[in-house]
Parts: structure tokens; C-alpha cells; sequence
């Protein structure tokens, strides 16, 4: 894998016979540069709006776009922290236990049938620090304690979970926040509003992975842990960015999903994981780090969110999904992997 | 300080130098005493016994006969999922599915029994037999993370036991008795924590005299250097995995037995418990370290441990942050830093 970004592009453009190009101007390079198009992905995703377009004439109506973009608008925010946070070869299985507890604490503090506070969009923002600092106790425990990110996010998952339960307190608080609820509920140029703050979370990130060093960063350690360390890049302080970016996204899907739902509840979460890291991972972004981007995760939620969608228009029983997610999940991975395969290779 | 501290050399420096590595040899010493020990699964055992201390003291009626019958038959089923989480987790793997295999299998366990009898137990601990080996052998074959391939297959058996049970309580009728017998109390022993303790025993003679056994942790400790000396590591592996899911399945029916129904995620909470009990029994997540019956002690001490909540009058919400600080804070107190070496 490129050790750094210079020779990662030097690399690509090689593969797509742009290095006499470069003499000619950067526009060229620039374009030829596919990796920053999820080009499979697209095409994939082509591939199922036209199969389930044939195969059930509602799922290319104006109302089924509209299901979609409300649908797929959570998992988009969820993926895009979740990209960086694989771009550097780690993983976060907490979203759906941060999903939880945001979604309790900003049904909470905005105006609710439970407590007398009326935050509005502070709560908004209080909900995202929340996300963060779940995000900064994963980061901090993988780079400084040294705990594997799956079972580090494992405990976060539950720590989640269980700020969702005790704030819970047997009673679901029922959000009466007009603004919040007009979110999930209003729509602006026909598209719920939903998909227009994931939208901007989106353009955020690819602002964020092009033009900032954190994001041209989580290429380099991705790439190669050990010459991003010895090319002085501070890794640890990037790595744990990433799960404070993930978290905070993840807190922000809380506060979508309690305008969705109308409500805080612990199982707003439920079945956001499959959702992202499928999406990730079809999207064309490598596990293992150092490939991919926030365009790649957002087309490949969007086929996750299309094949689901699809499947409850054909009539496929809406219990099978999580089946279905987890069985692409595996597929994904062991193709994009595949090549990597080595006898007497480790991977545990 | 006495042997290795004479002081032959003449100059400071070299004194100074001999010192030192008297005090790193007597160091060394205190360690490898703390380490047999440790190999022993002295550790578990006396933090089981100082939180059984203070829970005693909290409460007389803890060590009331009926209280501890009723608290070996509840650390049962976690036990086997801890058990088998135990053998991946000494390859150095992880088994994310094995909770919710473990509510699969119950589920399946409750649909078969009224129609096949006491064949439905053997039916379904040999489809939990295969799947086990279809996990090790994704994971071997196509070189994919154990963590991932896990957590696809976590996904896919919530998926089937929800269509299974079309997410709704399965009571079980006919031929419970078939199973009942589990959760029976001959003389006042429960013999569901007999049971688990006799496959316990089994196991570790198994580690112990079976030449498995001593791959399985030349597995752990360095998987190259085992190929290298010819073991058929993937095997091994396949192994650890096959057993993760058959002790899934053998919970599964345990499961059946206590509750008499099951529904499709009844289980599925135990995941971070049965990961809990095997790190604080002292088996190292980096794989080759650790032991069967300390991983038994660990499902014990979890048990305990939820136990005292209840007396103390924590409420059962903040079991899950106890469960998530705590595999935090034992992995960060005995992770091995020097064998850990991807932190990604």
C-alpha cells in the first residue's frame, strides 16, 4: 500500500497512464485520478435502481426518492465519521449504543413531555459534545490505553446503551419541539429537510478529507501506521480525532432520529451498525485502511439503503434485512480483500 | 540483594550497574512467582472472593445455601458462552456472534421441540456444530477478520431468528421435559452449573493432555513460529471457532430449559458479559495466555458481580456502562503491551 499520499497519487495516476499527462497540466491528473470517484460503487448502485425500477414500478416514483432520502439520511451522517475512522485501519461498532444515548439526551433537552427544559438548537449542539466525548473515551482507549478499536467501541456500544436506559427511566420522553420535529416532517424542494442536513454533513467531510491535514492524514496512517509515525505525523492525536469526528456525527444522527421518531427511546440505534459499515465497506473503502473516501461510504449507503428499500417494494419479509446486511457485509470484505490473501499470512 | 549484589568491580559505575540488575533479578523473581500464580488463575479467584467478602458483609443472606444455588444456576449459561469465547479469544480471535447464535439456537430449539422430541437438541447442536465451522472457515479461507466475519454473521442469525420467530415469545409445551431436567436441584445441586462444570472439566484436560490443547495455545502465543514448526494452524483455528458455536448451541438449549420459551434476541445482551468473563479470568486478548476453568471463574465473578448490583440497589440500567467501563479498564490493566501490536 502507497506509504504516503504524494506516491499514493503518483501511483494511481501511473495505473491510469496519466504520468506523461502530468507534463501536459494538472487537469488531466486530476481527472484521471479515480479513486476519488467511487466508480464501481456508482455503477452498482445504477445497476439496483434499474433492477428494482423494472422489477416494482413504485420504487422510481417521487414519494419512493422521498422514503429514500428520509431513510437514507442517518446512515449517510453515521458513515461519513465512520469513513475516517476505517480510513486509519480502525472501527467503531458504537454507533448504535451513541445513537442511543444522543437520542435520549436531545429529546431530553429540547421541549419534551418529561422536563421543563427548552434548549432548542442548543441541544442540537449538546448532543454532538455528547457524541464526542463517547467518541473521545474509544479514541483515548485505543491510541493511549492500547485496546483494539472493535472491543474498545464494544464497551462504548454498551456504555451508549446504558446512558440511553438510565436516562430512559421507564417512561419515553415524547419530543413537542416544533422546530426539531419539522426536520423529519417539513420538506424544502420536496426532499425532507433530514437529507438536506445530511447533505451538509456530507459536503463538510469531503471538505474535510481534501482540505484539511486530518483528512489528507487518515490516508497516510491508513496507508502505513509505522512511516506516517516516522514521517513525524502524530498519529495518536489524529486516530483519536477520527472517533471524536465519528462520535460527534453519531451524535448528531441521535438528534436526527429523535426528530424522526418523534421521541428518545434506546432502540432509535437499532440497525444503524449493519447499515454503516456495509455501506462503508461496499462503498469501496478498505478496512484495512488507507483507501476510499466520504464519496465512496455515501453511494455505498445509499445501495445499502436502495437494496433494503427494494426488498420491502418486492415483499422480501423486513426481518430478513439484517440477514441480508450481514451476509454483504462479509461478502464485501472478503472481496476487497481477496487479493490480499497469502499462505502463512496472520490475520486474527 | 544478597548473591548477585557482591561487589567485584571496582569502579561505581559498574556496582552501580550490578545493583541495578540485582534489583531487576529480584523483580524477575516476584514476577515469575506472580506469573505462576497468574497461570494458575489465582487472580479470578481472589477477586471472586474478596466481591463475595463484601457482598457477604453487605448482606448475611448471601451465602445462604439458597441464594447460591440460585446464583451458580444463573452464571450457567453465560459460563458457556464465556467458555467458548475463551477458546477464540486464546487463538487471539474474537467471536462476535456467539451471544446471538446462542438466541437462535433457542429459538430454533423451541420450534423443533414439539414436533421432534428430545431429536430436536441433538438436531440443533450439530446445525450450531456447522455453523461454528462455516464462521472458522470464512475466517481462515478468506483471510477476512474474525471481528468482521462475526459481526456479518451476527447480523445474518438476528436476521433468521427473527424470521424464525416472527419476533414474537415462543412458549415451549410439548416435550419440555425433554430439557427441564437442566434446571433441575437433585438434593438442593443445580445441576445446570454441574453440568457446565463437567464440560468445564473436560475442557481443560483437554488443554491439558491432548495434543489440541497445546497447539491451541502455540496457536495463540505465535501463530508463524506454529506453521512453522507444522502445525496445522488453520485447523487449530477452525477448532476454537467450532467449539464457540457448539457451546452457543449447548447455551441455546440451556436457555430453553430455564426460560421455557425464547424469543428472538434473548440472549443477545450476554455478548459483552461472556467477553468480560474472559479477560478478567486473566485470558490475554492477544491470544496463548489464559485457561478454560478461569474463564469458568471469570462467568462466575460477572455473575456476582450483576448479582451485587441488585443488592446494593444499583438499578439494572447501568448494568451495560458497568459491563462497557469494566472490559475497558481489565483490558488496559492486563493487556501485554509488548505482544499486542496492532493497536488499530
Amino acid at each position: 500500500m502507497a506509504p504516503d499520499l504524494l506516491s499514493q497519487e503518483h501511483e494511481v495516476g501511473n495505473a491510469a497512464g496519466a504520468s506523461e499527462d502530468r507534463s501536459r497540466g494538472g487537469l488531466w491528473a486530476r481527472v484521471s485520478r479515480i479513486e476519488r470517484v467511487p466508480i464501481p460503487a456508482l455503477a452498482a448502485l445504477a445497476l439496483i435502481v434499474i433492477v428494482f425500477g423494472l422489477a416494482n414500478s413504485t420504487f422510481l416514483t417521487l414519494a419512493n426518492m422521498q422514503a429514500l432520502a428520509d431513510q437514507s439520511a442517518i446512515p449517510v451522517v453515521l458513515a461519513v465519521g465512520m469513513t475516517f475512522v476505517i480510513l486509519m485501519g480502525s472501527i467503531d461498532l458504537s454507533v448504535e449504543g451513541v445513537v442511543a444515548a444522543t437520542s435520549m439526551v436531545s429529546a431530553l433537552l429540547v421541549i419534551n413531555d418529561r422536563t421543563h427544559h427548552h434548549l432548542g438548537l442548543w441541544a442540537v449542539l449538546i448532543s454532538v459534545a455528547v457524541g464526542a466525548g463517547i467518541g473521545a473515551v474509544a479514541g483515548l482507549s485505543v491510541t493511549r490505553l492500547r485496546i483494539p478499536s472493535f472491543l474498545v467501541t464494544i464497551g462504548t456500544w454498551q456504555i451508549g446503551i446504558g446512558i440511553a436506559q438510565v436516562l430512559f427511566g421507564g417512561q419515553p420522553p415524547v419530543v413537542r419541539d416544533r422546530e426539531l420535529l419539522s426536520w423529519a416532517l417539513k420538506t424544502w424542494l420536496g426532499m425532507p429537510r433530514l437529507a438536506f442536513v445530511a447533505l451538509a454533513v456530507v459536503l463538510l467531510g469531503l471538505w474535510v478529507q481534501h482540505m484539511t491535514r486530518f483528512g489528507r492524514y487518515a490516508y497516510v496512517i491508513g496507508g502505513g501506521e509505522d512511516i506516517a509515525r516516522l514521517s513525524g505525523i502524530k498519529v495518536a492525536r489524529f486516530r483519536t480525532l477520527a472517533f471524536i469526528v465519528a462520535g460527534a456525527c453519531s451524535g448528531l444522527a441521535g438528534v436526527m432520529a429523535t426528530s424522526r421518531s418523534g421521541q428518545g427511546a434506546v432502540a432509535n440505534g437499532n440497525g444503524y451498525l449493519f447499515l454503516t459499515i456495509a455501506g462503508v465497506v461496499i462503498g469501496g473503502t478498505l478496512l484495512t485502511g488507507g483507501r476510499g473516501g466520504v464519496l465512496h461510504s455515501v453511494v455505498g449507503v445509499l445501495i445499502m439503503v436502495s437494496i433494503t428499500n427494494g426488498m420491502i417494494l418486492v415483499g422480501i419479509s423486513p426481518y430478513v434485512q439484517q440477514s441480508v446486511q450481514g451476509a454483504i457485509v462479509v461478502l464485501a470484505v472478503t472481496a476487497t480483500l481477496w487479493r490480499l490473501r497469502e499462505r502463512l499470512r496472520v490475520v486474527k | 540483594m544478597t548473591t548477585a549484589n557482591t561487589p567485584t568491580a571496582e569502579n561505581a559505575g559498574k556496582a552501580a550497574h550490578a545493583h541495578h540488575k540485582a534489583g531487576e533479578g529480584r523483580v524477575n523473581a516476584v514476577k515469575a512467582l506472580a506469573s505462576r500464580l497468574h497461570q494458575h488463575g489465582v487472580a479470578p479467584a481472589l477477586v471472586l472472593g474478596v466481591i463475595v467478602g463484601i457482598l457477604a458483609l453487605y448482606d448475611n443472606s448471601f451465602l445462604a445455601s439458597d441464594s447460591i444455588q440460585s446464583l451458580l444456576e444463573q452464571s450457567a449459561i453465560l459460563g458457556l458462552l464465556a467458555l467458548g469465547q475463551g477458546f477464540v479469544v486464546m487463538t487471539g480471535r474474537i467471536d462476535l456472534s456467539n451471544a446471538v447464535l446462542a438466541s437462535f439456537t433457542a429459538v430454533l430449539v423451541a420450534k423443533l421441540l414439539p414436533s421432534q422430541g428430545p431429536l430436536a437438541i441433538g438436531l440443533v447442536l450439530g446445525l450450531s456444530l456447522a455453523i461454528g465451522l462455516l464462521q472458522g472457515l470464512v475466517h481462515v479461507f478468506a483471510q477476512v477478520p474474525s471481528f468482521i466475519v462475526t459481526l456479518g454473521t451476527l447480523g445474518v442469525w438476528t436476521g433468521l431468528s427473527l424470521t424464525t420467530s416472527k419476533a414474537s415469545t415462543i412458549l415451549v409445551m410439548q416435550h419440555y421435559g425433554a430439557v427441564s431436567w437442566i434446571y433441575a436441584r437433585p438434593y438442593g445441586i443445580p445441576l445446570s452449573f454441574v453440568l457446565v462444570l463437567v464440560l468445564t472439566l473436560l475442557l481443560m484436560s483437554g488443554m491439558r493432555w491432548l495434543r489440541w490443547g497445546r497447539r491451541m495455545r502455540a496457536v495463540g502465543l505465535n501463530e508463524r513460529a506454529a506453521a512453522f514448526s507444522g502445525i496445522r494452524t488453520s485447523r487449530v483455528v477452525l477448532s476454537a471457532f467450532a467449539l464457540s458455536a457448539l457451546l452457543s448451541g449447548i447455551a441455546g438449549v440451556f436457555q430453553i430449559a430455564e426460560l421455557q420459551s425464547a424469543s428472538a434476541d434473548s440472549s443477545d445482551a450476554l455478548l459483552l458479559p461472556a467477553i468480560a468473563s474472559v479477560v478478567v479470568g486473566g485470558t490475554a486478548i492477544a491470544g496463548g495466555v489464559g485457561g478454560v476453568g478461569r474463564t469458568l471463574l471469570g462467568a462466575i465473578i460477572i455473575t456476582v458481580a450483576s448479582v451485587g448490583f441488585d443488592i446494593v440497589g444499583i438499578p439494572s440500567s447501568y448494568q451495560p456502562i458497568f459491563y462497557g467501563l469494566f472490559v475497558i479498564v481489565v483490558i488496559t490493566v492486563t493487556v501485554d503491551r509488548t505482544r499486542v501490536t496492532s493497536v488499530a
